[in-house]
């Protein structure tokens, strides 16, 4: 009986924690001594979503809506642009997503998933974890749908930046125009992430973010490299205030 | 000719030292109409730089009015209502509105530098964690977590004020209030200590199973003490470190006239006798009114027992909490970083 007591004490307390109680100190000037919650930190899960949702409302629209393809008057007819350049990857993998003037002019939908979600890396057919290369040149036509090829593209790179921070450096050759964004550069995530409530997770994660106006992209105006407004500071500011209102 | 009405538009943004609504939309029309007609990827960019710089400077602006007390926000309202911006597209004002968190905690940082070299000390901490999270609420389209002024989240770190909520005279000290919780390195470890599932249950199974105190071992008893500090830690103990070091910034600041008098902190400080040290008053003023949990697994005799023992230890002011590092660094008058 005594046994049944404890077991049956034991869950209802870990109920209870899982839900109840503010998971937060303000200025309180009276209150319960002891809060009853087990506080929590931000999950993987958390956090991934955090990511895509800023990546797709920070980086992905206005860069659509303010050079969308239909309006890159300013790129010439070159056969090839190349773009070498060095990111950080992490384990889960390097973001690349493709915009095309079809997607912009079918009422917004560029801003569905089937636009913004990653296409993960496939290399010669095979998946492929970027930190196992030191190395890497991709040939643009291995991994776009060959749907999209009668389209004016917009390539753009970015990244799932959690875990496993290791810099990777790449060569990109394309007949389309090139945006490289990583945001990797800017942001950094630290720390180890884990289940969340009711266990707690021995762990942290910052994003600490060194914000940036402009990215680079191909300009036919210079024949290189050109400063693109693309604000990784909304990017970093966004990131933070999401996090901020999880429960 | 686009160069020339950029500048037009931030010199005549900038000799306005009030919120212009007027002047702001019709910026806000030129740029769009402007980026139409750009040709040039550099045009085009020219002009982005100068309308998030616009942007920029709105936020400051308001920032400035609301700490100068000359515009109040209200719960039916938001800030663009409030100032006439409608104007704003709705992806500006949703940048506009992300630009305000980081500018806020930007310029009331930059405020409380001023109040002396605690408050200073306090300041340069925070802006040294690269990675706290701060939100402003109350303003625009989102929904505060609690009715509180303010709060710190403990598992994520974040901090949120009610803009709403809060008189700009009492802004610098509730946001350092707020703050002072993120550099609560008591608190902070006390969360992880006192989230320990093997511990609790363990601790829990103990005192259902031996309800008398007097027949646990030392060491159990020792753990049972070691956990409700810590649980003390997340919440009463929390609170006591952290208003100790809010009304020590509050009275720097008081004596360097750089705030007004606020009501219910000096009633607190009133009733202080003159001979007993400010840390050692506010526990014994705050003991009274954070009352013990009743329920599960508090309930329990060992428990309800040993967490009364310790907070009427708690009380002599040989066994004064410390504060902690970072709070003794700022008291010290030495710096410190987070982020070395």
């Amino acid at each position: 009986m005594n046994c049944l007591k404890i077991i049956f004490a034991l869950t209802t307390f870990t109920l209870f924690n899982a839900q109840a109680s503010d998971p937060r100190s303000g200025p309180d000037l009276s209150g319960i001594s002891i809060p009853q919650s087990v506080d929590r930190l931000v999950s993987t899960e958390e956090l991934k979503n955090v990511q895509n949702k800023c990546f797709k409302e920070k980086i992905l629209k206005p860069l659509l809506l303010n050079f969308s393809p239909n309006r890159l008057d300013f790129l010439d007819n070159k056969n090839e642009y190349t773009l070498s350049s060095e990111i950080k990857a992490s384990s889960s993998g390097v973001r690349f997503s493709v915009a095309t003037d079809s997607y912009l002019n079918s009422s917004n939908s560029y801003l569905n998933s089937s636009i913004s979600s990653p296409i993960m890396f496939k290399y010669k057919g095979k998946d492929h974890q970027l930190s196992s290369f030191s190395t890497l040149k991709i040939d643009f036509n291995l991994f776009v749908p060959e749907s999209l090829y009668n389209h004016t593209i917009l390539f753009i790179i970015g990244f799932d930046n959690l875990d496993q921070i290791q810099p990777i450096k790449f060569t990109l050759k394309s007949s389309i125009p090139l945006l490289e964004f990583a945001p990797g550069r800017d942001v950094e995530a630290f720390g180890e992430l884990g289940e969340v409530s009711p266990k707690f997770i021995e762990s942290d994660i910052r994003i600490a973010g060194k914000p940036s106006k402009n990215e680079k992209i191909y300009s036919s105006d210079t024949g290189q490299l050109t400063s693109l407004t693309l604000n990784t500071e909304n990017y970093v500011n966004c990131l933070k205030s999401e996090l901020a209102n999880l429960p | 000719m686009i160069k020339s009405f950029i500048l037009l538009t931030l010199f005549s943004f900038s000799i306005f030292s009030q919120i212009n609504s007027q002047l702001i939309c019709e910026n806000e029309s030129n740029f769009s109409s402007s980026f139409q007609k750009a040709i040039t990827l550099t045009e085009k960019n020219k002009i982005l730089n100068a309308k998030y710089d616009f942007l920029k400077s709105i936020t400051f602006d308001i920032y400035t009015e609301y700490i100068s007390n000359r515009i109040s926000f209200f719960p039916e309202k938001n800030i663009f209502e409030v100032l006439g911006l409608e104007c704003l597209s709705s992806d500006d004002q949703n940048e506009l509105n992300q630009m305000l968190h980081s500018v806020f905690k930007e310029k009331t940082l930059d405020l409380i530098k001023s109040f002396g070299p605690k408050n200073k000390i306090f300041a340069e901490l925070i802006e040294s964690n690269k990675g706290q999270y701060f939100k402003l609420l109350g303003h625009y389209n989102e929904a505060a977590p609690n009715d509180k002024k303010a709060g710190f989240h403990r598992g994520n770190r974040s901090i949120f004020m009610n803009i709403l909520k809060i008189p700009t005279n009492e802004w610098p000290i509730i946001f350092a209030h707020e703050h002072l919780h993120s550099l609560d390195i008591e608190m902070l470890k006390s969360v992880e200590e006192f989230s320990n599932q093997d511990l609790i249950k363990k601790l829990v199974t103990k005192a259902i199973a031996v309800p008398d105190l007097n027949f646990w071992s030392t060491e159990e008893k020792h753990q049972l003490h070691e956990w409700l500090t810590h649980g003390l830690n997340r919440g009463f103990l929390g609170e006591y470190r952290t208003w100790t070091m809010t009304l020590i910034l509050y009275q720097e600041a008081l004596m360097n006239q750089r705030i007004q008098k606020i009501p219910w902190i000096e009633k607190i400080l009133a009733n202080k006798p003159s001979h007993q040290k400010l840390d050692h008053y506010l526990l014994t003023y705050l003991s009274k009114k954070w009352t013990n949990p009743t329920n599960f697994p508090f309930d329990l005799k060992p428990i309800s027992n040993s967490l009364i023992e310790i907070r009427k230890e708690l009380l002599q002011e040989k066994y004064l909490p410390q504060l902690g590092t970072h709070f003794e660094a700022i008291l010290s008058g030495k710096g410190a970083n987070l982020n070395p």
